[in-house]
């Protein structure tokens, strides 16, 4: 499993990063802007994405729009504010798969990680 | 008895033959009765018709002859007039004698000299009045002394031209009369007798068929009918027994279905307020209609006689522990306390386990108590106690408890309490509004202890509270409490991802889609088989770290799969989903070769548990090997980013507010909230939420309190800024 964070404070790319391998994704990696990950993903092998919706070279439906194209199996996570919470439907009808809400809570990306390889083996089955 | 038109015989026997018969019946009797009077009577009548005729005849005679008359001449006379008149007699003539009006004889039948005739006495009484008389019938013995013959006398006055001068007696001999007019008597009696005999007997005839038609007949087809109404009755009852039962399965599983998502989608963390409140409360709606469909079904196994209680040996002491904890969460809101009073006498007798229904108990108690907390006042007490019987009940096989549920609620009245254990009743109508509730628990859970060989009683006052008694005998045993791990032990177990598949033979399809986002959700892969066949065969093909198996599925049910499996060589462990769990159920899953079983509807938590008991935990990093759920450390490094980034972001805030830049001071503050969030310092958090929105707002001061308020704070939490 090999997973990339997009997001712009530091710190909080590594917590991110932290919890993510705390939930048992192998590979984790970051990058600070949006055009950085794009390139990054780009380059292949990653199953989970972690976007921030806030990013200071693009916004993070964007970033998904342009990868959702070029990448459909890609696990895509949209991190949103609290009072975000409305554009969930937004956010899913670009393509997410799934979103936490900021603050960050270590229930709620483990539930996310969880979420994947449920995907993940529902599309074994369906094969 | 139909509703068809009568035949034409009924109608005909009711209106007419049958009061014709009895009229007829009635005089005849009656006439029966007074022919002995009429007999007189009539005898009496024609001898008097025939002599009064025969005078008028004489009479005229008399005028004509002047001799004196003889015997021979008067007797002759007597059928000259007879005959011309046409008259026959049937009376013979003693003695004729013609009187004049002073008593001189005119004329007499026999050679005799007789006096003249007084005129007291009755022939004087008939001068006088002019009516004739007569006298007898009279026996007179004749001069033999052998011969009977039976008389009359007759004294009939005599007028000539209008003028009453003489009587006329005679002395008839009317034995043959008698006789003749008796044998027509007779006869008409014996005919009458057998007209009355007749219509007695048609009549009884008639009226037996009547009876037999009206009363007997109908009577005999309403107790048919009575008794295919009773065995119809019994057969709906049982019908609707089977019925319910039978839709046992179809009811409880969209219910767990419900029931199941719900609870899933209460886990949701990012779940919105609003929604959570509607999913509980859609949650608690669902809950409610599986317990009354769990009473209804119990009602009907119960009413139908096909309730089994289990007889398996547990810790009674562990059982009034958990029940009393597991009340205490029940209705947080209401705060009411529960006591666990258990004598300490009985500290020897609760070392070891005791045999009984555990389930069943439970659920009584559960319902016990489950109204005492409902009636209680917010910050009540209820207490739950358990005593030993101290009358000599006990003996070697069985030993007698006493459990109280006693609480200090509204409390009820006699009529109340007379009614409490009928099915559907309720204290009253207000009562079930307002407290809601089936009106089954009760019910069912006396059925239930008595079932057990105990009774429960109730005593309240009003205003006052109400406790429950359960006398219950539980059987002995040898064993000990164990330690043995309850799923409920385990529930606060391992929520790490577990790794390996799991093979789910189960038929109803929401069943397998619900079971297995429980089984993803913790970790496992699952493989669904949809009947014992495809089981059988997926779990000798592939390679799988556990079994569930439905023991309820078309072609080839759970029991037949799990021998087929052993039999094969398998040896996955095995275990039974089962709507059914009955101690003989049990036994027979066990002796397939299932390891163990899970009761439907399946606790997500409890099917988690098994599963661990039997699946290795997900293989990952050193950092995954807690057993338990570790919480989150953010080490050292992390957190000095975070202080490091934390100074560069205050920079970035002063700078933008002297900029007066603010679009840019909203966006740091922004990203200050999501720091101060995820590190965990919430007033951080909270003061760069209050700028972000004021520096975009029209409200300088306030932005400029709200900036002054956050550029305080970093600076005082910062290590780096000391």
């Amino acid at each position: 499993m090999k997973a990339l964070v997009i997001e712009d404070v530091r710190s909080v790319r590594n917590l991110l990063s932290k919890m993510l391998t705390d939930s048992g994704v192998n590979h984790v990696a970051g990058a600070a802007t949006g055009a950085e990950g794009i390139k990054e993903i780009d380059q292949g092998g990653y199953d989970l994405l972690f976007l921030d919706i806030h990013l200071p070279d693009m916004s993070g439906l964007e970033v998904l729009t342009t990868l959702r194209k070029s990448h459909p199996k890609l696990f895509v996570v949209i991190a949103t504010g609290y009072e975000e919470v409305d554009t969930v439907q937004e956010i899913i009808r670009l393509g997410a798969n799934h979103y936490i809400v900021k603050p960050l809570q270590f229930s709620n990306i483990q539930d996310a990680v969880s979420r994947y390889q449920q995907t993940k083996l529902l599309e074994k089955q369906a094969r | 008895m139909n509703g068809a038109t009568p035949p034409w015989y009924k109608s005909l026997s009711l209106r007419v033959l049958f009061p014709l018969l009895l009229v007829l019946s009635a005089t005849s009797l009656a006439s029966f009765i007074y022919s002995e009077k009429l007999l007189e009577r009539v005898i009496l009548d024609q001898v008097r018709k025939q002599a009064e005729v025969f005078l008028i005849g004489l009479e005229r005679q008399i005028q004509e002859f002047e001799e004196p008359f003889d015997r021979q001449r008067l007797e002759h006379l007597f059928k000259q007039v007879l005959q011309a008149h046409d008259l026959r007699y049937s009376f013979s003539i003693d003695e004729i004698y013609l009187y004049r009006s002073n008593g001189e004889v005119v004329a007499h039948s026999d050679q005799q000299v007789h006096p003249p005739k007084e005129m007291g006495g009755k022939y004087g009484a008939v001068i006088r009045s002019g009516e004739s008389y007569l006298h007898g019938p009279i026996e007179e013995i004749g001069g033999d002394q052998q011969s009977h013959s039976r008389n009359t006398d007759i004294i009939i006055p005599v007028t000539i031209k209008g003028e009453l001068v003489a009587a006329l007696e005679a002395e008839l001999d009317i034995t043959q009369t008698e006789q003749i007019i008796k044998s027509i008597d007779d006869e008409f009696e014996a005919i009458m007798r057998m007209i009355t005999l007749l219509s007695a007997l048609i009549a009884a005839i008639v009226s037996s068929i009547m009876l037999w038609t009206q009363l007997i007949r109908p009577a005999r087809a309403y107790e048919l009918v009575l008794q295919q109404s009773i065995e119809e009755g019994q057969r709906l009852n049982e019908a609707k027994d089977d019925f319910l039962s039978s839709m046992s399965h179809e009811l409880r599983t969209p219910l767990s279905t419900i029931i199941g998502y719900h609870q899933l989608l209460l886990d949701e963390p990012e779940l919105k307020t609003r929604y959570r409140e509607m999913i509980n409360d859609s949650l608690l709606a669902g809950q409610t209609l599986q317990q009354l469909v769990n009473d209804l079904l119990d009602m009907s196994k119960i009413r139908s006689g096909k309730f089994e209680l289990s007889h398996h040996p547990f810790d009674l002491q562990k059982l009034l522990q958990d029940i009393s904890r597991l009340m205490r969460s029940y209705t947080p809101e209401k705060d009411v306390q529960i006591e666990l009073a258990i004598d300490p006498a009985l500290e020897p007798l609760l070392q070891q386990q005791w045999v009984g229904d555990e389930v069943r108990l439970t659920q009584v108690l559960f319902n016990l108590l489950s109204n005492a907390i409902k009636f209680s006042p917010t910050s009540g007490t209820v207490t739950l106690s358990l005593q030993d019987e101290t009358s000599q009940q006990s003996s070697e096989t069985e030993h007698f408890f006493i459990v109280r549920v006693v609480d200090h609620g509204i409390g009820m009245s006699e009529e109340v309490i007379s009614h409490l254990f009928t099915p559907f009743e309720q204290a009253d109508s207000s009562t079930s509004r307002r407290f809601g509730g089936t009106g089954l628990g009760l019910y069912i859970s006396r059925q239930l202890i008595e079932m057990m060989g105990g009774e429960i009683t109730v005593g309240s006052q009003l205003e006052l509270g109400a406790t429950f008694t359960i006398r219950l005998p539980l059987g002995v045993t040898s064993e000990t409490v164990a330690t043995t791990t309850s799923p409920e032990q385990d529930r606060k177990a391992s929520t790490q991802l577990l790794t390996g598949s799991v093979l789910l033979a189960e038929d109803t399809v929401q069943l397998q889609r619900l079971t297995e986002m429980m089984i993803t959700r913790c970790g496992a892969t699952t493989t669904i088989a949809s009947n014992g066949l495809e089981a059988v065969k997926k779990g000798l093909e592939e390679d799988h770290s556990l079994i569930l198996m439905d023991m309820q599925m078309p072609e080839m049910d759970g029991i037949e799969a799990t021998r087929a499996l052993r039999e094969a060589g398998c040896t996955t462990p095995i275990i039974a989903l089962t709507a059914n769990v009955m101690p003989h159920h049990k036994t027979a899953f066990e002796a397939a070769g299932c390891n163990g079983f899970l009761s439907k509807p399946v606790d997500p938590e409890i099917l988690c548990a098994v599963l661990n008991q039997y699946m290795q935990p997900a293989e990952g990093d050193d950092k995954n090997d807690s057993i338990e759920t570790a919480p989150f450390t953010i080490d050292d490094s992390v957190m000095h980013d975070f202080w490091e980034d934390l100074l560069d972001s205050r920079q970035a805030l002063i700078s933008t507010y002297q900029q007066q830049n603010w679009q840019q001071l909203s966006f740091t503050a922004h990203a200050i909230k999501g720091m101060g969030g995820s590190f965990g310092y919430p007033e951080i958090s909270e003061l760069a939420t209050q700028l972000e929105r004021s520096a975009l707002g029209t409200d300088s001061d306030q932005c400029s309190s709200d900036y002054q308020a956050l550029d305080q704070c970093l600076q005082q939490h910062n290590p780096l800024e000391q």
